[in-house]
């Protein structure tokens, strides 16, 4: 089975390429790339023994199966679209979108075209919220009343804080992971969202920090903090932390717990070193086996899209000040 | 020395007792409480005068100062009684159920030209002292995004008077004013508040009560409190976030040992919790002894429990109405 990759733009684009070309898969290859810009498209393919393309019409015509697409999120759509048209099945960096409209869309192409789009929440793929959903399950907390998440992060920079590209701040890269995994948890929507956005850390055009606040359609209280609030000597990345209040009991989880600390004299640093098994392995993993065996995907458009009007919401409110109720659309 | 009457001989009562106990120049001259036993049994100990109300007590004593340690809903005829016998008051948290009738008490405090001091006990907490201080001295820079959690069990014995909401003003209002009071002290007045709110079913059996509040500072800063009477012990964290660094605390990463014997089913006690020193309720009773004796200026005031107290009512209308509520518009600063 071949994959392409469209863009390096994200990060998270080595991550996916290196897991393509493991071991857990003997049979799958990374066979094409395709990058808008041209030095960091030929130093990847190079990296991953992969051929680059320059032209993604060109890549698109190969017979790659599948591609992963991990350009900026306001391209996330023309890619999405150009892919379904050419017949290939997609796994597509979070947010779906920058734009409702486009995310739907992006869905209706797929389902038309008849490939999978698949949106990549690889936190559903952690040991630790895979536990956790058995615990919920179980009822051994009871009903779940109240969830506290954070989704903290580094400022990103880069594209991340260009509003064109990125479609927005903290707030559309790091409310979703949590969304996500509220509505997995419980399978429950969003009634109502309020949300506090501002840029308060540095001087960008896009908002740094926030909180929301959320009611579900069931009752449950939630709140997301999706801010870049950690300081350049955080020793990694983020987090990604839900406090879950049930009828019988609670649940505190840090799903990054799993890590030795380092003390890094050579760099002069504190750092987390993880322990715990690499999540964007398992989606990737999950992915394939999704396009193997023409399953639904583990995590829809729809998923991806139902996240991305909580963000849309977030946006909406916070230069309100009111809190909303979320309109779903029809699919 | 320092004449002391406490009213109310529950949990905190005894607690104050017993740091009242540990203070120089202070002595227990008065007790009043509903409870026969519990008067029987303090009085003796402390060879104080006892009543079931405290007008009728101190018509018979000289105090130098009442300290009202009853439910939140019985604060304001004690605070007036003992204002009007003009003896002083520290009065346990939360002031008063509403920013109105706390306004009041003060007046009545004023015109009786009588202290009134609160126990906002968290400004007596050294990790929480020390981040204001860290806040004021800029070690974070420009605050961005403060988070508070403080957690217990659900208080009270079964259906006691926390769980009615008209008694205690319930966790937002009972726990609340702690981290509302910390914040406004650190970063200012609130500008606005949204808070969601839950508490226990009818088809329930464990009783709890638990509140997600967001909060705007005048400043800019974005709080987010978390308030939960569904937690085993205290449990309380925060974390300050700004343009240069951050602060992060909590009480579960706090303690320095932990004993644990073989020859309990439990699986590991703790020492009671992360204050090895003099506890933050002797600080507070020792400041507000000071205070009175005109040694120091207080820490805190009546005023700035009232500011509280408004914080948490806006919240509790937030939940209410599903809605935020702004604060400065209201006017209800001024």
């Amino acid at each position: 089975m071949k994959v392409g990759i469209i863009s390096f733009a994200h990060m998270h684009a080595q991550s996916y390429a290196k897991h393509l070309l493991n071991l857990n898969h003997p049979d799958v290859s990374l066979s094409a790339i395709w990058d808008e810009d041209q030095q960091r498209g030929e130093a990847m393919a190079t990296q991953y023994q992969s051929d680059y393309y320059q032209d993604l019409d060109a890549f698109l015509q190969t017979d790659i199966e599948a591609v992963v697409i991990c350009s900026e999120n306001a391209n996330h759509k023309l890619h999405v679209t150009k892919a379904a048209r050419a017949k290939k099945h997609i796994l597509c960096e979070k947010p779906i979108a920058t734009e409702i409209d486009d995310a739907k869309e992006m869905i209706a192409v797929c389902r038309e075209e008849d490939v999978t789009l698949q949106v990549a929440y690889p936190v559903r793929f952690s040991p630790v919220i895979k536990r956790v959903k058995e615990i919920v399950t179980s009822g051994q907390i009871g009903d779940v009343v109240a969830i506290n998440g954070t989704n903290h992060g580094q400022m990103p920079g880069g594209w991340f804080v260009d509003k064109s590209l990125s479609g927005g701040g903290a707030a559309t890269d790091h409310i979703v992971h949590i969304m996500d995994l509220v509505r997995w948890l419980l399978n429950d929507e969003v009634k109502s969202v309020y949300a506090e956005l501002d840029t308060r850390f540095y001087d960008i055009e896009v908002e740094d920090c926030g909180i929301v606040s959320l009611e579900l359609e069931s009752g449950v209280i939630v709140t997301i903090d999706p801010s870049w609030s950690r300081p350049k000597t955080f020793p990694t990345w983020g987090d990604v932390t839900v406090e879950i209040t049930g009828t019988k009991g609670n649940l505190s989880v840090d799903a990054l717990k799993q890590h030795s600390l380092y003390y890094n004299d050579a760099d002069q640093q504190v750092q987390q070193l993880p322990w715990g098994s690499d999540i964007d392995g398992k989606l990737i993993d999950d992915f394939i086996d999704c396009v193997k065996s023409g399953r639904d995907p583990s995590i829809s458009g729809e998923d991806g899209l139902r996240t991305l009007e909580v963000v849309k919401a977030a946006y909406r409110s916070a230069h309100q000040k009111q809190s909303l109720l979320l309109e779903r659309v029809e699919i | 020395m320092l004449k002391v009457v406490v009213v109310g001989l529950g949990k905190i009562g005894q607690r104050h007792l017993d740091n009242w106990e540990q203070i120089d120049g202070c002595e227990i001259v008065g007790l009043v409480s509903r409870n026969q036993y519990q008067l029987d049994r303090f009085g003796k100990k402390y060879q104080a005068k006892t009543g079931f109300e405290l007008k009728g007590l101190l018509n018979r004593i000289d105090a130098d100062v009442v300290d009202i340690c009853l439910p939140t809903y019985l604060h304001f005829t004690n605070v007036k009684a003992a204002a009007e016998a003009k003896v002083n008051i520290i009065c346990e948290k939360p002031l008063a159920l509403h920013v109105k009738e706390a306004r009041e008490m003060i007046h009545i405090c004023q015109q009786n030209q009588v202290q009134l001091y609160v126990g906002q006990t968290l400004r007596f907490f050294p990790a929480y002292a020390e981040a204001h201080n860290q806040v004021k001295n800029g070690a974070i820079g420009n605050p961005g995004v403060v988070r508070l959690s403080r957690g217990t069990a659900y208080p009270g014995e079964k259906s006691s008077w926390y769980g009615d909401a008209s008694k205690s003003g319930g966790v937002i209002l009972d726990l609340g004013v702690h981290d509302f009071d910390w914040l406004i002290w650190t970063f200012g007045d609130v500008e606005r508040v949204m808070a969601r709110h839950i508490q226990k079913r009818l088809d329930s059996e464990n009783e709890w009560e638990y509140s997600l509040v967001t909060l705007r500072m005048a400043n800019g800063t974005i709080a987010h409190v978390e308030l939960s009477w569904a937690k085993q012990g205290l449990e309380t964290s925060f974390e300050i976030a700004g343009d240069k660094g951050m602060l992060v605390n909590s009480s579960k990463e706090t303690v320095p040992i932990q004993l644990m014997n073989r020859s309990e089913t439990s699986a590991a006690s703790y020492l009671p919790n992360n204050q090895l020193e003099e506890s933050p309720f002797l600080k507070q009773l020792s400041h507000f002894k000071d205070c009175l004796e005109g040694k120091t200026e207080p820490i805190v005031t009546a005023k700035d429990s009232a500011k509280a107290i408004e914080v948490a009512e806006a919240a509790i209308l937030s939940a209410s109405l599903g809605q935020p509520v702004n604060l400065v518009e209201k006017g209800a600063l001024r």
